[in-house]
Order: structure tokens, then C-alpha cells, then sequence
């Protein structure tokens, strides 16, 4: 039987958890910790991360997590035991898929039987870089990748962890910013420098960048272009398929921020963006929160009455005590008002029914199976 | 030993893992070399977004900038080509955009551009750049371009790019870290890659909000902790101060490691404390301060 715990309800009600959030708060791990949760509750499930960091290898003691998904039941059930706990009832498993790898699948794939056509668009000099550094490539894959596990009914929850990204808002971005790549006004121009109909703008266009890159780049971008052009229709029947799926009831979408990192505007946008296109906002997983750590649970930062309830224990304490230990926590509350501040804000914007789970700063940095393991139970609201 | 030799290049280019204060420390170096009466530019690039690219005057002997890839994408073509009726009759913003999408490495090229043509207009240009992976990517760009152009103005201005930043007298990296695993960790990722672009000029590191426990307080703790009833335990003040005990003493064993994982860049690195405020102006007026009392 499961708790009437919230974490615990979504983990039993949904398919997919898409974890979003800005870099640096903490997403690898909670999108990890959410996915071993899951297996402690008896769940197969899987958590998919692209991170060219390789942070989730890392805190899970591997030098490397391939793009076919690893099973990890064993490294955590290893560290239960050594706690005198039960093993997994479920199963956890990650993986990361190489971006590089899968979009030449992705080309190949689409291409079908026309081998040529993959061939050509594989060939381009500027492939190289597209694949590598375009903006999108990666939030893509991610797509891709849940679509193939999600088909593959394998697993019972699949935990996405969004591409690094500077705005949470990114991934909910990246399908239209890659629709309007393949803006078939624009890309019809493009290919078709030779076309009567091209606007002189274009022509000109092409002549300066040809001024600028030299003999032969241009001719590459034209190729490298036309055959992609030729993969499009089922590009965007792909990136439909993936937005539908993204819509699904089964799909809930989550931010993971920190106190330090949380930036209100970017918040804000992206509730409002979950929200004018129907996907399902479930909450907010605030990392590092270090009142939850010290004890602070109400909320209140009372130094003056805490000093007097210390009062009658520290007799037999140094006579400096309690002048040294308030010094100490006076360094501290520029952060825990900070926190607090922040605390209200996301209380405030999850007000219809949103949740809002504080996740204790942790002794030490999350690098190993064991506090991965400790977050996992530690979230709850 | 904390050096702060950095701070004497023409360019002074900031990056990190997100949020270990990049932007306060790129603004703090500024701060500090205008306040020593050196003409600088502190440039902020995006790694997305869209703000209107405007200079603004910061303090006497500084200006800031945060910029704009289309903007920088005209000014480019305007300058290399004297091409400004041309430019405003055929070339949109759609179209600039257009191609900042089509053709991959053009936005980072145009940004590290600007900031590679400022550095002749300053004494010092101080870079706030994106997190790690996107900085590691706009610096790769002037490479891939040199490879793949067969010439031209881009490729020539490529090759000077990486002739400019390959040289120590005229060029410091610098990488902002927290003193915990993870941003160590790709800190030194990241000097790794940078020394195999630019193997003759190695990262400087910056460990930002080094946690500092009042030596007494650490006694207390060390002395008390373990004597304390339950109800002491329970107590934030105590709780605090375990906390920063704790906090004080992993870091200490995280730098007895970085010892020997940042000797292959350089012999030691600069680091700055916590600095209890409630904003980042305030953090950065502070750790300008804490610059220039190092130097002094």
C-alpha cells in the first residue's frame, strides 16, 4: 500500500515526469531521486538524462551511462543492504543518450530506404557542427527518447531530466524553435538560390555570405539544407507526435529550482506557459533549502526567543556560548530570508493545487548512491 | 597565495557552472580595475534571450553592455562589407534570425566577435559569459569556423580570435567555482578543454563563497557538540552552526584534493568568502573591495 504522500501519488497516477528547471539547481539528481523513488515504491522505472556533464554517472559511481538503459537495481539495493534496509520492490534504470549518435540515427532513420539522402546530409562539413552545437539538437533528443521508451511499454515511469539549459522555459520552446527552422517560406528560398521567383533579397543575402566565409560554404549550407528539407515532413509529423504525447494526462511537468537560483520571472513565465498550452503542472522541487536542514520547520527566524530557551541548558556550557552561536546564525540569515522569501513566492504561484516540496540541504554534495538514496525519501511536502 | 593576475589582461573572459557567481565576480573585477582608473567594458552574453543592446555608463572609467547576437550580426556585416543601405534593405531581423538558426556557430561567432573588437576600444574588457557548456561552445567556434571556411573575412578574423586568446599577456580565463565536488568537478572539465584549445594559456580559478567558520565557534563545536542534550541539539543555533562546522570541513578536504587536480593549470587560485548580503550589488561591491585589498 502506498503512503498518502503527494510524491508518492504522483508516482503511482503518471507515466511520464518531465523535470524542468535552469542549470545548477539541482535537476539530474532530483529527476534521479524521483526515478529511484519510484523503484522503492515497486515501480520498473527509468530515469533519462542529457548532460554532457555526465553528472548523474557520476553521482551514481560510474564512469560513463550509455544511450541503452542501464539497470541500477543492484548498485542501490547494494547500498540498502549495507543500511540493513529491504531491497528495490521495483527496478531502477538510466540512461543517456548520446546526442551526437542519436541524431545520425535520427537521420538515418528518417531517411529511410534512401540511403543516398542520409549519406548526402551526413557528408556536409556542416553537419559536424549542426549535430554538436545547434541549439535545440539536445532538448530534440530528449523528446526523441522518451517517445521510443514511452512506445517500448517497458517501464512503468520514465523520468525525464531536461537538457542543461539557461531558462526553464527552453524545453517548452525548443518544438517551435525547431518548426520554425524548417519555416517552409524561409527554407524554400534558401534551397532554391537558382529559382526565377527568389527574391533579390535572398540573392544578395547568399552573396554576403559567401563574401564573408569564403568560396564554398555557402554551396555546402545549400546542400546541407536541401537534404535536411527532404527529411522535414517527417520531422515535424515526429515533433507533433512527441507535442501530443506531452499532452497526455498520463505526463506531468515539474520545476526543480533552488532558493539561490530561483528567478521570478522565469518561474513565472514558465507556469504560464504550462498553462496557455494545456501540459500539467504538478509543482515546484525546491533544492538545497537550508532551514529545512537546520530545523527551522515553522518558518520563523526567531533568534532572540531561541537564545532564551537555550538559556537554562547551557549551565554547564563555555561562558561564551551563547554570544558565539548567535554570531554564527547571524552569518546565515541574509540566506534563510532569502529562502523564505522565495518560499512564499512559489507558495503563492502553485496556489491552485499546486505542490510546493522543500528538499533539505544536504550534509555533504550528492555524489554517490547512498545520498541519492537519502533524497529519495526526503521528498515530500 | 591567492593571485589575482587575471585581472592585468586586456580580456578577462568569466565563465562556470550556473550559479556559482559569474556575474558578480565578472562585475566585481570591472568595478575594481575602473576604480583603479583603467577604461573598462563589463559584457554580458546571454546564452538566451533577447534585451535591447544598449551601453550604459556604470561608474566613472566603466561601461556595461549586454548583448544582442542580431545587433552584433549588422554592426559585423556593416563593418567587414560597407554594406548599411544594403544591410537595412534586404537583411530583416527575420532574416538574421533565420540564419542564426540555419547555419550553426554564426550567434556564438558574432558574440565572441564583438567582444574580441571592444578589447581595442579599453584597457580591460571583462566577459560575463554563459554557464560552462554554452561558453565551451562559443570558444570552440573560431576553431571549427578556421577549419571549416576556405577563407575570407570570418576565417581571418577567426584565426586572430584564436591568436588573441591562445596569448597569456593579452588574454585570462577565468573559471568561477564553488568549493564543493560537483562545480570543481566541472570546473576542471572545462580548463581541461580550454588547455587543449589553448594549450599556452591555462585557466585561472576563482572559489567563490568559501564558507569561513569563526575559529572560537569551531571550538565550541568540537568541544560541545557531542556533550549537548536533546533539546540543545534541536536547536537552529546549535543546528547552524554544525552545519557551517560540517560545510567547513568538507571544503577543507575538497582543497587538499584540488591541490593536486589544478596543478596541471596553475599553482593555486583565488578564493572569497561568503558574503552575508541580501543582494548581488551589494556581494559585488564587496568582493571588489576584497580585489583590490589583495592587490594592494
Amino acid at each position: 500500500m502506498a503512503k498518502p504522500d503527494p510524491v508518492n501519488e504522483l508516482l503511482h497516477s503518471r507515466r511520464v515526469i518531465v523535470c524542468c528547471g535552469s542549470g545548477g539547481v539541482g535537476k539530474t539528481t532530483t529527476s534521479a531521486a524521483l526515478a529511484m523513488r519510484a523503484a522503492m515504491e515497486g515501480k520498473r522505472a527509468v530515469v533519462i538524462t542529457i548532460d554532457p556533464a555526465k553528472r548523474l554517472a557520476t553521482s551514481l559511481g560510474l564512469k560513463a551511462l550509455s544511450a541503452k538503459a542501464t539497470d541500477l537495481t543492484q548498485n542501490v539495493d547494494d547500498v540498502l543492504a549495507a543500511q540493513g534496509e529491504r531491497p528495490l520492490t521495483g527496478r531502477f534504470f538510466a540512461v543517456m543518450p548520446d546526442t551526437a549518435q542519436t541524431f545520425e540515427n535520427f537521420v538515418r532513420t528518417m531517411a529511410g530506404e534512401n540511403e543516398s539522402l542520409a549519406r548526402r546530409v551526413l557528408g556536409t562539413s556542416i553537419y559536424k557542427i549542426f549535430a554538436k552545437e545547434y541549439s535545440g539538437t539536445n532538448e530534440y533528443m530528449a523528446m526523441e527518447k522518451l517517445y521510443e521508451l514511452y512506445n517500448e511499454k517497458d517501464y512503468d515511469l520514465i523520468v525525464l531530466d531536461t537538457p542543461p539549459a539557461a531558462n526553464t522555459r527552453t524545453f517548452l520552446e525548443a518544438p517551435r524553435m525547431l518548426a520554425d527552422f524548417f519555416d517552409d517560406r524561409i527554407m524554400k528560398w534558401i534551397i532554391a538560390p537558382g529559382s526565377k521567383f527568389l527574391a533579390s533579397g535572398l540573392r544578395k543575402l547568399l552573396e554576403i555570405l559567401e563574401k564573408l566565409t569564403g568560396h564554398g560554404f555557402v554551396s555546402d549550407l545549400i546542400e546541407f539544407t536541401t537534404a535536411l528539407f527532404e527529411l522535414r515532413a517527417q520531422f515535424m509529423e515526429n515533433l507533433n507526435t512527441v507535442g501530443k504525447l506531452l499532452h497526455q494526462e498520463d505526463v506531468a511537468f515539474l520545476m526543480v529550482t533552488s532558493p539561490e537560483r530561483l528567478s521570478k520571472s522565469d518561474t513565472q513565465e514558465f507556469v504560464s506557459i504550462l498553462d496557455e498550452r494545456g501540459y500539467r503542472f504538478w509543482g515546484f522541487v525546491v533544492n538545497r533549502v537550508l532551514g529545512r536542514r537546520i530545523g527551522l520547520d515553522t518558518g520563523t527566524l526567531d533568534v532572540a526567543r531561541w537564545e532564551s530557551e537555550l538559556k537554562p541548558n547551557s549551565a554547564g556550557r563555555p561562558p561564551d556560548t551563547l554570544e558565539l552561536l548567535r554570531a554564527t546564525f547571524e552569518t546565515l540569515v541574509p540566506t534563510l530570508e532569502h529562502e523564505q522569501e522565495a518560499e512564499r513566492f512559489l507558495a503563492t504561484l502553485s496556489g491552485r493545487g499546486g505542490k510546493v516540496l522543500l528538499v533539505p540541504e544536504q550534509p555533504t554534495d550528492v555524489h554517490s548512491v547512498s545520498s541519492l538514496v537519502q533524497i529519495s525519501r526526503q521528498l515530500s511536502d | 597565495m591567492a593571485t589575482t593576475d587575471w585581472l592585468a589582461k586586456n580580456l578577462i573572459i568569466v565563465s562556470g557552472k550556473g550559479g556559482v557567481g559569474k556575474t558578480t565576480l565578472a562585475t566585481a573585477a570591472a568595478r575594481h580595475l575602473a576604480s583603479q582608473g583603467k577604461r573598462t567594458l563589463l559584457v554580458h552574453v546571454l546564452q538566451l534571450g533577447d534585451v535591447e543592446q544598449k551601453l550604459e555608463k556604470l561608474a566613472p572609467n566603466l561601461s556595461e553592455i549586454t548583448l544582442r547576437s542580431a545587433d552584433c550580426f549588422r554592426e559585423y556585416i556593416i563593418m567587414k562589407l560597407k554594406l548599411k543601405t544594403l544591410y537595412t534593405a534586404f537583411l530583416g531581423n527575420k532574416m538574421t534570425q533565420y540564419l542564426e538558426k540555419a547555419a550553426p556557430g554564426v550567434r556564438e561567432i558574432v558574440l565572441l566577435g564583438k567582444v574580441w573588437f571592444e578589447r581595442e576600444n579599453y584597457d580591460h574588457v571583462v566577459v560575463d559569459m554563459p554557464s560552462t557548456g554554452y561558453a565551451l561552445t562559443m570558444i570552440n567556434t573560431p576553431f571549427n569556423f578556421a577549419a571549416l571556411f576556405p577563407g575570407g573575412p570570418i576565417y581571418n578574423d577567426s584565426k586572430d580570435m584564436i591568436s588573441t586568446f591562445s596569448n597569456p599577456k593579452l588574454t585570462s580565463f577565468v573559471i568561477v567555482s564553488l568549493a564543493e565536488e560537483m562545480p570543481v568537478q566541472e570546473s576542471i572539465e572545462l580548463a581541461e578543454n580550454l588547455k587543449g584549445l589553448m594549450p599556452a594559456n591555462p585557466s585561472h580559478l576563482v572559489l567563490n563563497r568559501m564558507v569561513r567558520v569563526n575559529p572560537e565557534a569551531r571550538a565550541l563545536h568540537h568541544s560541545e557538540w557531542r556533550k549537548l542534550s536533546e533539546p540543545e541539539r534541536a536547536s537552529p543555533l546549535w543546528r547552524g552552526l554544525d552545519f557551517l562546522v560540517h560545510r567547513e570541513a568538507k571544503q577543507a578536504q575538497l582543497l587538499d584534493q584540488l591541490k593536486d587536480s589544478w596543478a596541471p593549470f596553475a599553482k593555486d587560485w583565488f578564493e572569497v568568502g561568503e558574503i552575508p548580503a541580501h543582494d548581488d550589488a551589494q556581494r559585488s561591491t564587496a568582493i571588489a573591495a576584497l580585489i583590490g585589498g589583495r592587490r594592494g
